[in-house]
């Protein structure tokens, strides 16, 4: 039934998710764990806390970087992609 | 009435009553002050209410048996009913970011990539709490998740943090939440309990606290059962010591420890892992109580400043309580009655109850309240004191996740600035508590580094400065922040703040 699953891609890759579903999950459960490097060492990072406060999990959806995974829906079309290094001012 | 630019969007702003966080504190006391005809508008950070305990599932979710066995759960359902059928204005997906005291308050709060604000008469925060970050080497890896954040993906979306996860940390709630992981289908590796096995003494104090005390018991009965009956090992006085991996979580070294939490030489093990949630209790966010300009004092256990607050949950700000988590963390049914009495409270402060109904419809809360208390304090008596979250990090550890600050780096700046050693100096040298989690991340472990190395007690050491936005927001939405009519806006004047 048209409706009831929701299509987006992370870095390229098709990957779906379920209406009302955060990014962070739908991106967990398909798989993608690391979601960015840090800007000063470049390691990698995926989702933290999980609610909204640590800003590991942010990503750049359809342009906008700094966007945390957590606390963003999943919606149709959405260009996900991993946030080039800095996240912040001066960093 | 004057209205600033930033109202534009927002002109029937005026309301009796702002709440702060839609969790169980702050849905009862706007449940409460409705009951009273208070105007209320309700704010919260997340798309949806129920905050995270009453997190609720998703409608997609296949199966919700194991949700709905929670008895939270069906007390969150009953406050979300009773919500929806009251004249609470609800705004979700929006982060309060600064709030003005005065008569009236002028909060303000970023909803859309846009500013909003709102004129209240009284103001409650219900801000909830979140588990404490605890850096050990190897926390950074993608595959180490906070456990309550993990819990709540789960439950909401029934999206599994690993495959086969380690389970690590203390309290109660661990339990549950290995039940539930394996009934959704993750391989629990391991489950560890910082403290002892619980003594029988402890258990028989619990025991006289009535109902609730009876059902809790039982329950924990069920869950070790359960994890007995599934092979799922439970290590007592155990914690992660190391978290490997390069990429991501590939397996976890475990140690018995002391009472104090130290590791015991010899006891290290590893275990193959792809998950490791950590729930070392959680941490209070007054940071809103604080940018108001609330008197803070040190919390029981002298880890944190919070508001100081009276016998109706009123902070030094008249007109402005705190209640719930966000101020000491004691559960949901703790919360649900503080948030109750703030909403009445401040229903009688606004004139709308007044007298013996006020105290007829008190007494019963507080009773209850008192009840809830003593509980909380029996069961606290079970699980030790919050352990360090910083005592296991290595010189090479990062603590400051965001700008990326070793605990060497941070000892050796405080070494340097020491004896003016100070949050906001230290964060100065090395940009810790710069980054866009404004701290809640470092904060409690930067001000511990310095506690030791300069001999004073944490709560004295004088913490990284509150300033509005008190959660990172957009930058258009920070220029929105601006009354360009010479009003009493400000742009943020830390040049640390995120936007």
């Amino acid at each position: 039934m048209p409706g009831d699953r929701v299509t987006f891609t992370f870095n390229g890759a098709s990957c779906q998710a379920t209406p009302g579903e955060s990014l962070a999950a739908a991106l967990l459960s398909s798989g993608a764990r690391s979601l960015r490097r840090s800007g000063r060492t470049g390691e990698s990072r995926g989702i933290y806390c999980g609610i909204g406060l640590c800003f590991d999990c942010i990503v750049t959806v359809d342009g906008q970087p700094n966007v945390r995974a957590c606390m963003t829906l999943a919606a149709d079309g959405m260009r996900v992609e991993s946030t080039a290094a800095p996240t912040g001012p001066g960093a | 009435m004057t209205v600033d630019r930033a109202d534009s969007a927002d002109l029937a702003a005026d309301v009796d009553l702002v709440v702060v966080g839609g969790g169980p504190a702050g849905l009862a006391a706007a449940i409460e002050a409705d009951r009273w005809g208070v105007s209320t508008r309700l704010i919260e950070d997340r798309p949806t209410l129920g905050g995270q305990i009453f997190r609720q599932p998703s409608p997609s979710l296949p199966d919700r048996r194991v949700l709905t066995a929670e008895p939270d759960h069906a007390r969150g359902l009953a406050l979300l009913s009773k919500l929806r059928r009251s004249r609470v204005q609800q705004v979700t997906s929006a982060t309060v970011v600064d709030i003005t005291p005065g008569a009236p308050f002028m909060i303000r709060y970023v909803h859309d990539d846009r500013t909003a604000s709102v004129r209240a008469r009284q103001v409650i925060l219900a801000t909830g709490a979140y588990d404490r970050p605890v850096a050990l080497p190897g926390w950074t890896l993608p595959g180490v998740m906070a456990a309550g954040g993990a819990q709540a993906m789960a439950k909401s979306h029934g999206v599994l943090p690993g495959r086969r996860v380690v389970v690590a940390g203390s309290g109660p709630l661990l339990l549950t939440f290995a039940v539930q992981l394996h009934q959704w289908g993750a391989q629990v590796a391991a489950v560890t309990e910082l403290a002892g096995r619980p003594r029988v003494r402890d258990l028989a104090e619990l025991a006289w606290r009535g109902a609730a005390a009876v059902d809790y018991l039982r329950q924990g009965l069920q869950l070790t059962g359960y994890l007995a009956a599934h092979r799922i090992p439970v290590h007592f006085r155990t914690r992660p010591t190391r978290i490997l991996g390069s990429e991501q979580v590939t397996g976890v070294i475990l140690s018995r420890v002391d009472r104090a939490g130290r590791p015991m030489p010899g006891s290290a093990r590893t275990v193959e892992a792809d998950c490791v949630c950590l729930g070392y209790g959680l941490v209070p966010s007054p940071e809103l109580a604080g940018l108001a300009g609330c008197e803070m004092v040190p919390d029981e256990d002298r880890a944190m400043n919070v508001p100081a607050r009276g016998t109706l949950l009123e902070t030094s700000v008249h007109g402005l309580f705190a209640v719930g988590d966000g101020v000491t963390v004691r559960g949901s049914a703790v919360a649900l009655l503080e948030g109750q009495i703030a909403g009445l409270a401040a229903s009688r402060n606004l004139g709308r109850v007044t007298g013996e109904r006020f105290e007829r419809r008190l007494r019963p809360v507080r009773a209850r309240l008192d009840r809830s208390l003593a509980f909380q304090a029996a069961l606290s008596a079970v699980y030790p004191a919050a352990i360090s979250g910083c005592d296991l990090a290595t010189a090479d550890t990062v603590l400051c996740r965001c700008e990326e600050v070793t605990r060497g780096e941070l000892s050796d700046a405080i070494a340097a600035a020491a004896p003016l050693a100070d949050a906001s100096v230290v964060k100065g040298m090395t940009r810790a508590g710069m980054g866009p989690c404004q701290g809640r991340m470092c904060a409690a472990n930067v001000y511990e580094l310095i506690a030791s190395a300069t001999g004073t007690a944490v709560t004295r050491v004088r913490a990284f400065t509150p300033r509005q936005p008190a959660r990172p927001v957009p930058l258009a939405a920070v220029a929105s922040l601006v009354d360009y009519d010479g009003g009493d806006g400000d742009l943020p004047e830390d040049p640390d703040c995120t936007v």
